[in-house]
């Protein structure tokens, strides 16, 4: 099977990319991992294919191996992987060299760590030209250079060449990254997750930019990801991937308007739309949580002697709290932010000259018990900053940030010790957010001692019965974060925000860093946490649809400012402001036709804006 | 980049100051906190012969009966216009920079550094491009072949090197390599002008032993630091664009591990300059340790305080170097500077 030509010689003809039976093997001390076993696929030239999993699915082992980056690593790897008619499990290092850039680019997941932070981008971009082109003379090899960076749409690229990557944003570094990719003009264009890691319109951009690429130069795309939304808009085919194997393959249209297999069906579910409302998705999970229930009674009926589960015990909502629950909107609001601001000092310029810029610019809005508020922005936008406000992690340089109706904003940090009780944050990393020396017991516990909790049993307990109530084991009490995945991290978060029984909770885009189905079992574990101890959140995001699905109002922010606010469903169906209009047409879609409508609608936007900024 | 530069070499002359400052307070003030009294100050300082009237002229001739502001004053302007000393009609100059005058020698402290300097200097220089070259290069070999034979038996000889003290491998060869066996010539310093070779030949063992000790460290943390930078994903970046795997270790890889090994560089060769005590006195080379040390031995109180600001001085103009240095080596320090 060394031999390309013989067998497939049709197929491979036209086929870029041709990957049989491939087998990806890491040895570990628990004896092998499949990290993909018997995966195959083909795309043609000018084809687009999507490959879409979980994290741990395999789909970065495979984006890995095509282009041959296993070399040199302990995976074992068996199967055919022809690239452009190399095969990349048998060529030699140096046939492989020759493929990498040439044939295929990649793109890589995180922009801000994938370019060299001490080359200018255009020693890096000419680099990858005169690898493959060694004849190139320097001018030649730096025109390609700024033809790359003009075609992926970086401004002043003749001049922008001689910049560091530090000096691009997050989105402009990917084009950049795209532009390294480009200049040798491959067959196959590789993208591992490329817009994780960036804004909904940054995201929209980039996939728009691959699409026009993949047109015009007649490339090839593999548009890997985790989210189906991201690939349904840009992809003929998708491949779903599930611990290392294919589920299903297909046309995008056919796998999205009808999955076959069980796990298609659950990871489409669990992509949060932007057009089901909260008060559908309330009902949707609260009727699915009543069958759960039902199914349990029946369940313990059966086997009479069913071990000490006490799915009662656990949440023991505090009982005076439910009656202000219910006169939620009339009364004293919980937490009125009236015109803060918050001023940070910058430092630049001829002699270390300050300049000062407001990351959050006279923002407003109360919120009653019970009720959750979104905040939806991009980065940037200061909703952590305002977040953070409340929480008196910063002190505002303006305004009054009133919570119960006291006045907290000029409170000292000893008065306010006892106030830290009532307001939690849950952060938006679950791996760096949890101190790796700690176990997840003492992690949630320290808050009860610090509250002047010292009967040992007692916080043991407590933590124990939360972690049980947030969907781990009691006997967890004694691991470290290390030995849990992303989602149960994010749970034990939660359980660190609710053990002292706060009564608001701000998140931090508390499921952007988690997987599309992960993130839905933390979702509807926030709701009904939210229902169960009555709580009032707080819900910062930039996913638009995350942040419908959980809010009774919505705050959009940009520059410091909140541009509209008003009910979560007016928001999304009548959108007021431009801005608003910008980010609904930039959330990924799932209906193929949509996604290209809403791409065609960006384009519009975009000239629209364009021709304003001219005038 | 300009007013980068200007605030490191405000930042610099003011650390020197209070070196300064701190040198001082260590030699003048902190003896009066434990107690001494202004004539058990002054012995420190009198020479030979403490009689009370001596004690007494060296109290007048230091002022060490003004008030400390004042002294230190009458210090600083020493270091920049110079100092007169009384001894009964003569008038001993001791010309600017003044950093003191041996009592017990009857000398001036600068001119005696000066005069150790270029062995101090040869010492320390070629020490420095051993130790650095060497053990920037068996660092480097160790992590990329890292868990071989090679990688193991260097940072098995790195462990050794970084625990044995010069006064151990400095004697040790002595007895064995120059005087058991004869491979190396007996160390001593003849001025580079006078005979090149004869310099460099006395000064082999020397630069081995003290850059031994160094290069150890700066193995294990090039090895370190490779192993990270390897890992980072702009170096996967490199790997995909197709590039030979020489160009990905040398180009993407080595910078990025060079540019904090330089901090420690700095402030190394800044030590090492000030006096490499250990090395020159288990070799006999006259520098401005060995001084340093002799001054310890007699109690020279000027010496010891004119070497250390020396030191001190030589530390914070190499950091400074560094410093101006990084901002070339890492374009990201030119804003956040």
């Amino acid at each position: 099977m060394t031999t390309p030509g013989t067998g497939q010689a049709p197929d491979t003809a036209e086929a870029v990319v041709s990957v049989r039976d491939l087998k990806i093997t890491f040895p570990t001390l628990d004896g092998d991992v499949h990290a993909v076993d018997g995966l195959s696929f083909e795309v043609p030239a000018g084809g687009a294919l999507g490959i879409v999993g979980e994290s741990g699915s395999g789909k970065s082992a495979t984006s890995l191996a095509l282009m041959g980056l296993h070399r040199g690593t302990r995976a074992r790897i068996s199967g055919e992987l022809l690239v452009a008619g190399t095969d990349v499990v048998t060529a030699t290092d140096q046939q492989v060299r020759a493929m990498r850039g040439n044939d295929i680019a990649m793109v890589f997941q995180d922009p801000m760590s994938s370019l060299h932070p001490q080359y200018t981008i255009g020693n890096q971009i000419v680099e990858a030209y005169r690898t493959h082109h060694p004849g190139a003379g320097a001018a030649e090899a730096r025109r390609r250079a700024v033809d790359a960076l003009e075609r992926v749409g970086i401004p002043e690229a003749a001049r922008r060449i001689h910049s560091y990557p530090h000096e691009f944003s997050g989105g402009m570094r990917q084009r950049v990254l795209i532009a390294m990719g480009l200049v040798c003009e491959p067959k196959v264009l590789l993208a591992d997750e490329p817009t994780t890691a960036l804004d909904v319109t940054v995201q929209a951009q980039i996939l728009d930019l691959l699409d026009d690429l993949r047109r015009d130069l007649g490339m090839s795309l593999i548009l890997v990801s985790h989210d189906l939304a991201v690939v349904a808009g840009s992809v003929d085919r998708v491949l779903v991937m599930q611990k290392g194997r294919a589920v299903e393959q297909g046309d995008v249209r056919t796998v999205l308007s009808e999955p076959e297999h069980p796990y298609t069906q659950a990871l489409l579910a669990a992509v949060p739309r932007v057009e089901v409302s909260r008060a559908q998705r309330r009902a949707q999970v609260r009727a699915e949580r009543a069958v759960a229930a039902e199914q349990e009674r029946a369940a313990e009926r059966e086997h009479g002697a069913e071990p000490a589960r006490e799915p009662e015990a656990a949440p023991a909502p505090p009982p005076a709290a439910a009656a202000p629950a219910a006169e939620a909107g009339g009364g004293e609001p919980l937490l009125r932010v009236e015109n803060v601001r918050q001023r940070f000092r910058v430092r630049g310029g001829m002699f270390g000259a300050a300049s000062y810029f407001y990351a959050v610019d006279d923002v407003s809005f109360e919120l009653h018990r019970g009720e959750t508020l979104g905040i939806v922005g991009e980065s940037g936008s200061g909703k952590s900053t305002l977040s953070r406000m409340i929480m008196r992690l910063l002190q505002p340089t303006e305004g009054r940030v009133v919570f119960e109706g006291r006045d907290i904003t000029r409170l000292s940090d000893r008065q306010l010790r006892p106030l830290r009780r009532d307001i939690q944050m849950i952060f938006q990393n679950p791996y760096s957010s949890l101190n790796p020396r700690l176990t997840i017991g003492d992690s949630i516990g320290t808050a009860l001692r610090v509250q002047g909790e010292r009967n040992g049993k007692v916080v043991r307990q407590r933590v124990q019965e939360l972690l049980e109530r947030v969907g781990l084991e009691p006997a967890h009490y004694n691991r470290f974060p290390h030995a849990f995945s992303g989602g149960q991290r994010q749970r034990i978060a939660i359980a660190r925000a609710l053990i002292l029984r706060p009564k608001l909770v701000i998140c931090d885009e508390p499921v952007s860093a988690l997987d599309v189905s992960t993130q839905d079992q933390v979702l509807r574990l926030l709701a009904e946490l939210q229902d169960d101890f009555d709580l009032t959140l707080i819900f910062v995001a930039h996913d638009l649809a995350v942040v419908r699905q959980v809010s009774d109002r919505v705050a959009v922010m940009r520059k410091g400012r909140i541009v509209e606010m008003s009910d979560g469903d007016s928001v999304y169906e009548q959108p007021r402001h431009d801005y608003t209009r910008q980010l609904l047409a930039a959330a990924p879609v799932l209906d193929p036709d949509e996604a290209r409508r809403l791409r065609a609608e960006r384009h519009r936007l975009r000239r629209q804006a364009g021709d304003n900024a001219g005038v | 980049m300009i007013a980068y530069i200007l605030r490191r070499l405000g930042a610099g002359a003011l650390l020197l100051v209070i070196v300064t400052l701190v040198t001082f307070g260590i030699f003048y003030v902190v003896p009066r906190l434990a107690g001494q009294t202004t004539e058990q100050l002054a012995t420190m300082y009198v020479g030979r012969a403490p009689t009370p009237e001596a004690i007494q002229a060296t109290i007048d001739r230091l002022g060490l009966d003004q008030p400390i502001a004042l002294q230190f004053w009458e210090f600083l302007k020493g270091i920049f216009v110079g100092a007169e000393y009384q001894f009964g009609r003569n008038v001993v100059e001791c010309s600017a920079p003044c950093f003191g005058y041996s009592f017990q020698n009857y000398q001036e402290v600068f001119p005696e550094i000066v005069r150790r300097l270029p062995v101090t200097f040869s010492l320390a220089i070629g020490a420095a491009v051993i130790w650095l070259v060497g053990g920037v290069t068996v660092g480097m070999v160790s992590a990329i072949k890292k868990g071989s034979v090679f990688d193991r038996i260097a940072m098995g000889i790195a462990l050794a090197g970084v625990s044995l003290p010069v006064f151990f491998t400095g004697l040790l060869a002595l007895a064995f390599l120059v005087h058991a066996w004869g491979i190396f010539p007996s160390p001593g310093y003849t001025p580079f002008l006078n005979n090149p070779v004869a310099w460099a030949t006395g000064l082999v063992l020397p630069w081995l032993t003290l850059a031994f000790l160094h290069a150890a460290m700066y193995a294990r943390q090039t090895r370190a630091g490779m192993l990270e930078t390897m890992g980072e994903d702009y170096i996967r970046t490199a790997r995909a664009k197709g590039l030979k795997e020489r160009t990905v270790v040398f180009k993407h890889g080595l910078r990025p591990t060079l540019t904090p090994i330089l901090t420690i560089f700095g402030l190394d060769l800044g030590l090492v300059l000030g006096g490499a005590v250990l090395t020159e006195q288990v070799y006999s080379l006259n520098g401005i340790g060995r001084y340093a040390v002799q001054a310890i031995v007699q109690s020279d109180l000027p010496v010891i305080l004119g070497v250390t600001l020396f030191g001190a001085f030589f530390v914070v103009v190499c950091n400074l170097i560094v410093d101006l240095l990084y901002a070339w080596v890492d374009p990201r320090v030119r804003v956040a500077g």
